[in-house]
């Protein structure tokens, strides 16, 4: 169903901003925690791109909102989309919605959310369907590697197999020899 | 001319939409294979979660 593929889009972007916004309140999901999540983390690593990108925000809410539509036109127009490019939108309106926020335009994050999630659901519904919807973003990003502890425990598990396979090769040439 | 300066400097606007798409684009493309790699090696070595 489109319309609850749409609400459930429009909930997520809008808790995301809210947090992004300095929110303090839980997430109301395991998705919307996950996005958070993932989200603050790509914001983290690219941060001075996205911060060159609030003084696009200048305008009213519905030109905002227009130029995120065009970006995102833009931005899947070779190639499609992915997880990564969809979470690369997602913090990027979630730019837009801070900086129309710091001045003072209290409705833009709620039109910049709703404007994401109609594109996403309404223009790109096949494809998210295709993927699983926010289920399929919550497997992609949610399982392992999104939490910085993870990563470093997955690639810990890593590095000591191959160091383990390593040890055990020499060895195994030191008793051919 | 009205239309010569809605096309200046809509000039501006166009180049910074392209610009920031392509930026995403890059930045979503590695962000999407460093999930998949991350993922991939957590298959690997931690089959169990």
């Amino acid at each position: 169903m489109p319309g609850s593929l749409k609400e459930e889009t429009a909930l997520l972007l809008q808790d995301y901003f809210q947090h992004r916004g300095g929110g303090a309140a839980l997430p109301p999901s395991a998705t919307a925690a996950t996005l958070r999540r993932a989200a603050a983390e790509l914001e983290r690593r690219e941060r001075p791109f996205f911060r060159s990108c609030a003084p696009l925000a200048r305008a009213e809410p519905r030109e905002a909102a227009a130029l995120l539509r065009r970006v995102a036109a833009q931005l899947e127009a070779d190639g499609g989309l992915n997880w990564g490019r969809l979470l690369a939108l997602v913090v990027f309106a979630g730019t837009l919605a801070a900086a129309l926020a710091e001045r003072g335009c209290g409705e833009g994050p709620r039109r910049l959310a709703e404007a994401l999630a109609a594109y996403l659901a309404e223009e790109r519904g096949e494809w998210l369907r295709e993927h699983g919807g926010w289920d399929g973003f919550c497997r992609f990003f949610g399982r392992h590697g999104s939490q910085p502890a993870d990563q470093n425990s997955t690639i810990s598990n890593a590095i000591m197999a191959a160091a383990g396979f390593g040890i055990a090769g020499l060895a195994f040439l030191l008793v051919v020899r | 001319m009205p239309c010569r300066t809605l096309r200046k400097s809509a000039q501006p606007a166009r180049q910074a939409v392209a610009e920031c798409a392509l930026e995403l684009r890059r930045i979503g493309d590695k962000a999407d294979l460093r999930q998949r790699i991350l993922n991939l090696i957590a298959k690997l070595f931690c089959p169990k979660t």
